[in-house]
């Protein structure tokens, strides 16, 4: 609903609620102005403007790459200083003029030339070692400028440099191990976010942190500390802590917060989904070959310290920020169990495996099916309050994604795998006729005379 | 502070800062001593700093048997070649060390892959940026003449190498700063 419109519908509201002696009449002028005083999504010209100084940045990355040797390298670095000092003077002056719109556009396109400077710097010393770093400073330059107006198209900005940061180190071969110092800029980052209540910069940072956490996982997997149920194991738990942390900061409305938990809670779920390959493909590779037992350490792993370490100090942040909520927060009671059932679950899975051993197989399979079946449960019932809708929505689709998965590949032969599916819909056939029982009790006691 | 100022303050920050960074290359490139290698260019594009020509030079490659000095080496770790130029004016590799040598003009890299008998490094001296004429002018050389272009490189005293500029056919290529 646009702004114009959700206004004439309150005033309406507005009289009749006086009318109707809910609200005090002398109220009515203040709240009007508190919906003009909120902050607007945006403007057909500031939208305009940003995009105009996209375009424009753009061309100056491409002028700068096209190497255009009738200019020389002094007259290049001239031309981007020159414009780089225009843009900031002339943000600083539209700023002045009343005109935000254009004097964020301006600021933008001026923070977008400090990394086409360092890029032409760059190329004219032949620079190779400075690749990806030159991302990071760009994108401290970006947040230092966000900061300073503030702006959220800069900030925008800066959390898209630094995202694709470590995006690009991820993929890098020559990357040096991993990348600490993304952390202090994406703290910085989302503290600005949250002040700025800029969504956008946050579900940018939620990609960043989230690839973080895989480039960790994957620099201790690629040495072969960590198995691949280990790996899974710890990037359920990485991601469960992390949206539990989130949530936490979003129950006390830390802004944006919210779109970060969604995020993490999305891929710990994706995350406990996936675990079960690792074990299909050995099940599959059992049947074809019984030598292929001798594998089952490459998946299981051992309890070695690395794993112990990472899954520990993440289950220990779930566990904190999942006791802080409950104390904090009673509404989230309900799902303490479910979720610390699932992460001990995470937890221990590794463990379990490797006591049971690669014989029983098909027994570590459906026990890690029903997990995922109960927690897309849990989520679906957690859902169905008011505000939750998020939480249903993520648990539906890991509920019909697990059971094109379980019909897919089959537990064991197709009547095994029909004898699953029969016993689970008895199950929630009953369970959802023992709700329906005890919500009546409950309806019944509370209308019934004391 | 007022909102120009404060703008103002952040375009001389960062223009300190690629003055910083210019005047650290310039200065390293023009008063560092000279090396020439041969080399082997190939031309990809980089999404940002546009084509350039990938270098690969006797320094990058070296074989720890033919070679004195330090036998094992980490990967991400510190190397130091220690170069001499042979009859032809080329420079090649004498000796590796882990450590800083104490004699010798030698250049510094990072080690990209190490076996017990070879091992391969980066030394920001693997581009050389071009237009896309000239990068493609350059790989054409490579394919019918690689002998006929070599890399000049300015070394300085701590070890650091940047690229100078390219000899082709006996003739320097040099861009100017200025």
């Amino acid at each position: 609903m646009s702004k114009s419109r959700y206004r004439q519908r309150l005033q309406k509201d507005l009289d009749r609620w006086i009318t109707g002696g809910l609200v005090a009449a002398e109220n009515r002028d203040a709240i009007l102005s508190d919906i003009a005083d909120a902050p607007r999504g945006w403007s057909a010209s500031g939208a305009l403007a940003i995009l105009g100084a996209v375009l424009m940045a753009l061309a100056a990355i491409s002028f700068v790459a096209a190497n255009w040797t009738h200019l020389g390298n002094l007259v290049r670095l001239i031309l981007v200083f020159g414009t780089l000092w225009a843009c900031f003077l002339s943000s600083g002056w539209a700023f002045g003029r009343q005109q935000p719109a254009l004097g964020h556009a301006l600021a933008l396109l001026g923070a977008a030339l400090f990394g086409v400077a360092i890029v032409l710097v760059a190329q004219i010393f032949n620079m190779s070692s400075w690749r990806y770093t030159v991302l990071s400073i760009w994108a401290v330059g970006a947040i230092g400028t966000a900061l300073v107006i503030p702006s959220r198209p800069v900030l925008i900005l800066a959390a898209l440099l630094g995202s694709s940061w470590v995006w690009a180190e991820t993929f890098n071969p020559y990357a040096p191990g991993i990348l600490w110092n993304y952390l202090p800029l994406w703290a910085v980052t989302v503290i600005a976010a949250s002040r700025m209540r800029s969504l956008v910069t946050a579900n940018l940072l939620a990609i960043g942190i989230n690839v973080w956490i895989i480039f960790l996982l994957w620099d201790y997997a690629q040495d072969g500390r960590l198995s691949e149920l280990q790996s899974s194991s710890v990037l359920i738990l990485a991601c469960g802590a992390s949206a539990m942390l989130f949530a936490a900061f979003r129950d006390r409305e830390w802004f944006g917060f919210g779109a970060l938990a969604n995020w993490a809670t999305t891929l710990a779920l994706f995350s406990g989904f996936i675990a079960q390959f690792p074990l299909d493909r050995f099940e599959a590779r059992l049947g074809r070959n019984e030598e292929a037992i001798d594998g089952w350490l490459e998946i299981a792993g051992v309890s070695g310290p690395d794993y112990w370490l990472l899954a520990g100090a993440f289950m220990a942040i779930l566990a904190g920020a999942l006791a802080w909520r409950f104390m904090t927060r009673p509404a989230t009671r309900t799902l303490t169990i479910p979720t610390l059932a699932a992460a001990l679950a995470a937890l221990l899975l590794p463990s379990l495996a490797g006591w049971l051993g690669g014989e029983s197989i098909l027994v570590l399979r459906v026990i890690v099916g029903v997990i995922v079946f109960a927690l897309a449960i849990a989520l679906i019932l957690y859902g169905s309050r008011e505000g939750r809708r998020y939480t249903g929505g993520v648990g539906i689709a890991l509920f019909i994604a697990q059971t094109l998965y379980v019909y897919g590949e089959t537990f064991g032969d197709l009547l095994d795998t029909s004898l699953f599916f029969l016993i689970g819909g008895l199950l929630l056939f009953g369970l959802s006729i023992a709700v329906i029982r005890l919500q009546k009790r409950i309806t019944a006691d509370a209308g019934a005379p004391s | 502070m007022k909102l120009s100022i404060r703008l103002i303050l952040v375009a001389a920050a960062m223009s300190a800062f690629l003055i910083a960074m210019i005047a650290d290359h310039n200065i390293r490139r023009t008063t560092g001593d000279e090396v020439i290698l041969n080399l082997e260019p190939v031309d990809p594009r980089d999404i940002l700093a546009g084509y350039f020509v990938i270098l690969s030079t006797p320094i990058h490659q070296i074989d720890l048997v033919e070679i004195a000095g330090d036998d094992e080496f980490s990967v991400d770790g510190d190397i130091y070649v220690v170069v001499e130029p042979d009859d032809d004016g080329s420079w090649q590799p004498a000796a590796v060390y882990s450590e800083p040598p104490s004699d010798g003009l030698y250049i510094h890299g990072k080690v990209q892959t190490a076996s017990v008998s070879r091992v391969s490094a980066h030394y920001n001296l693997e581009r050389y940026y071009a237009d896309e004429e000239t990068a493609r002018a350059l790989e054409e050389r490579r394919r019918t003449d690689r002998a006929s272009m070599r890399l000049i490189v300015s070394v300085s005293g701590d070890g650091r190498a940047i690229i100078r500029g390219l000899e082709i056919e006996g003739e320097r290529v040099i861009a100017p700063f200025l």
